[in-house]
């Protein structure tokens, strides 16, 4: 048995004549944390959306958890349900309350009970510390709080993977810090998670490995200690030298 | 010569002013009823990922679009004798009061057709301006299309267009006059019937013109309630229900 | 598989129109053999029926060209009454904003048909009584008149919303140039509204040219009463429907796609 969650091998894929994504190799075995970085339109976004199939690719095999994506025979919400997404612009439904936003995986895909889905979503509040806005709407949360939320609605899944796409880009500054508590408490406790962002102290804090991309391609993949200290190719190094400069 | 006003023909003539009322009413209901049902579906089926369901959709709505609705109903009432083709409409005209069935379900049939191609666009427009991660979000916890739309999708779309929902319904209402045409005894035709028995003409049409003013009001109010209380709700204000 | 076939029929647009082309008659051929399978088209459609239905008679406007007529006149005529109407409400001021709201909720709430009615039956009586004349109307002047005035009350909602949609900084911006109220709505306001509406009205224009079927009801002989008058005489009514719910749809199909592409137009001028 396979322990790559995620196995993908020379993914192509095209926005009709722009070459969005080139000869992509990226594997992820379980409970690795790997952040993935870069310029912005390198791909980044685009890339860890197609391992839960929200993008699709011309060439190529993706795995996860040994499944093939390209096969019609796959079952992709199935797979979905083992793939956590937590977004930019947290996508929460405004018209369920934060309990509701959190239980209707759990009821409504898995067959969960009510009971036993809300004694979960009230733990999972409790562990991202907000249970006492388990009544409320989302319009009435602020931003932090709402991707908080996001991300308790993704462990509701108890999802294999968690993949989370710039979580913090849309955040006012004094709310990433909240954010940012909550996955790194998601990374000690073994979670397997894909990162893209622009959060350089996350990533030198929990990261195992840096995948670096730009314009379509992986660059360089190193662990975070080589990769800040020593970026190998020119791209990185302009990249870096922006980023510590901001 | 002066026109002498004689209001008192309105209570001779009550029984056909009823009846008339009575009609639109029954029109109006079952037209308001099965456009959304219908419309609801064929805008669904415009929304699709599918090519073919979604061209099918559209012949549905610009067809039953652009041709005239009175049109249609002279279309389904001089070719067809729909009671032959379809004996269970006699039985539903009967149960509810409807004794010239032929003509009734050529009306209505129309009106439904006419109307759920607005309402199909306006689901349409509802479904195509939600952001597109809400479809995303509901995906990436594992909900098939079917449970997206229904738990997620569609009844935001829905609170989103109830207003030019609620405008088509008072079209439907507004339109079921034409039915008169075919010769449906509804609210206008009793305005030419009591004209045609005593020459009172303006105030028949002033009556019915009341009636359907009263008509499309509590209409346009039940719309309101029913999105008060039984659509979404995005926020916890316990103030603005019940 | 269906993203492949989407955008080669985007790529061959013409191909697209000629296979839908082929579809509907074929479509339109089995619904004919299902439902009607004796239609006699050639015996019903004569060319001089055709001619009546869209030209009416000799010496008079009628046919699909009266329908035509109709349409072009009121739109004219409720779009200067719109505007009067729309830019009253939208004033605020109340003496001339409450009598036109009056005007504009009566006349949306009201079916066409009884518009119509009303217009040719009791207009003449109404004013005879006050002017103490007999007056006899003309079926056409009362449709155009009907038309106008439920037409009006449609555009002067359009109106209403467009210039609702002027941000106010339009305003704000025009006032600090120095220009008084009357200059900021002329040069600035207008201008930018109307262009805006340009979509709406045509649509509303489309909505005209599909009513104008009512005026049916006392007499006129555009399209719809002239297949109706065949009709009377030859009792093959679906053959002739048939006929002119094509007609109709053409007319109205082309006239919304024209809609249509006027408004990316608007778009496109308004986000650049």
């Amino acid at each position: 048995m396979n322990e790559n969650i995620i196995e993908m091998k020379h993914i192509e894929k095209y926005y009709d004549k722009f070459h969005a994504l080139k000869n992509i190799n990226f594997t992820v075995k379980k409970g690795e944390i790997v952040v993935v970085c870069g310029p912005s339109g390198s791909g980044k976004s685009t890339m860890i959306r197609c391992i839960n199939k929200l993008e699709d690719f011309a060439t190529g095999h993706l795995f996860v958890n040994g499944q093939d994506l390209k096969d019609d025979k796959t079952d992709i919400n199935k797979v979905r349900q083992h793939t956590g997404m937590v977004f930019q612009h947290f996508n929460l439904f405004p018209h369920k309350t934060i309990l509701e936003n959190i239980t209707i995986g759990p009821i409504k895909v898995k067959k969960m009970s009510k009971e036993d889905a809300e004694a979960l979503g009230m733990k999972l509040l409790e562990k991202v510390k907000i249970p006492h806005q388990a009544n409320k709407y989302p319009g009435e949360l602020s931003g932090g709080q709402q991707q908080r939320v996001a991300i308790a609605r993704t462990l509701a899944m108890e999802p294999d993977v968690i993949l989370f796409d710039e979580p913090t880009s849309a955040l006012d500054p004094e709310m990433i810090g909240e954010v940012l508590d909550v996955m790194k408490s998601l990374a000690h406790e073994n979670y397997t998670i894909v990162c893209v962002t622009h959060e350089m102290g996350f990533a030198k804090e929990v990261a195992n490995r840096i995948v670096f991309m730009a314009d379509g391609q992986i660059l360089e993949e190193n662990t975070p200690e080589e990769f800040f200290s020593n970026p190998k190719t020119k791209r990185a190094q302009e990249f870096l030298s922006e980023i510590i400069n901001h | 010569m002066a026109y002498e006003f004689d209001w008192t023909v309105l209570l001779t003539y009550k029984q056909l002013l009823i009846d008339g009322f009575m009609m639109t009413l029954k029109l109006s209901i079952i037209g308001i009823f099965f456009s959304f049902i219908i419309g609801s579906f064929i805008g669904l089926l415009r929304v699709s990922n599918n090519f073919f369901l979604s061209l099918a959709g559209t012949y549905y709505v610009e067809f039953f679009r652009n041709i005239p609705l009175i049109v249609q109903m002279f279309f389904i009432y001089f070719s067809f004798t729909l009671t032959d083709a379809f004996p269970i409409l006699e039985t539903f005209g009967n149960s509810i009061g409807v004794e010239n069935h032929n003509e009734f379900f050529s009306a209505l049939i129309a009106l439904i057709t006419y109307t759920s191609t607005y309402v199909a666009e306006a689901v349409r427009g509802g479904i195509q301006s939600l952001p597109k991660g809400q479809m995303e979000a509901a995906k990436t916890i594992g909900m098939n299309y079917i449970q997206s739309m229904y738990y997620i999708i569609f009844p935001q779309a829905l609170k989103m267009v109830w207003g030019p929902i609620t405008s088509q319904f008072l079209n439907l209402i507004k339109n079921s006059s034409l039915a008169m045409t075919i010769g449906v005894a509804e609210l206008t035709f009793q305005t030419q019937e009591i004209d045609s028995l005593t020459f009172r003409g303006f105030e028949a049409a002033t009556a019915v013109t009341i009636l359907y003013l009263l008509l499309t009001l509590a209409t346009a109010l039940i719309m309101s309630q029913v999105d008060k209380y039984a659509l979404i709700k995005t926020s916890s204000n316990k103030g603005d229900v019940k | 598989m269906n993203e492949k076939v989407t955008l080669y029929f985007a790529k061959h647009k013409v191909l697209f129109i000629l296979l839908n082309l082929t579809y509907i008659i074929v479509l339109a051929k089995a619904f004919q053999m299902v439902t009607y399978p004796n239609a006699d088209f050639s015996s019903a459609l004569t060319m001089d029926r055709i001619y009546f239905m869209l030209f009416g008679l000799e010496d008079q406007i009628g046919g699909l060209v009266l329908t035509f007529y109709l349409a072009f006149v009121a739109i004219i005529l409720s779009f200067i009454g719109g505007s009067i109407l729309g830019i009253a409400r939208w004033t605020g001021i109340k003496i001339i904003s409450i009598p036109a709201t009056m005007f504009v909720e009566l006349f949306r709430a009201l079916p066409h048909i009884m518009v119509i009615f009303w217009v040719f039956f009791a207009l003449p009586i109404f004013f005879g009584m006050l002017f103490d004349i007999k007056i006899t109307s003309s079926a056409l002047t009362s449709a155009i008149i009907a038309f106008t005035l439920f037409e009006s009350a449609h555009i002067a909602e359009i109106v209403r919303a467009g210039l609702n949609s002027i941000p106010k900084g339009q305003f704000e911006a025009a006032k600090t140039l120095g220009m008084n109220s009357f200059q900021v709505f002329i040069y600035i306001i207008l201008p930018q509204a109307y262009r805006r509406m340009i979509p709406s009205i045509l649509s509303q224009f489309v909505s005209l040219f599909k009513d104008t079927s009512l005026v049916y009801v006392i007499g006129v002989v555009e399209f719809f009463r002239a297949s109706t008058i065949i009709n009377n005489r030859i009792y093959m009514s679906f053959e002739i429907l048939s006929f002119i719910a094509i007609v109709y749809f053409l007319c109205a199909f082309t006239l919304s796609k024209i809609a249509t592409q006027l408004e990316k137009k608007v778009e496109k001028q308004l986000n650049s």
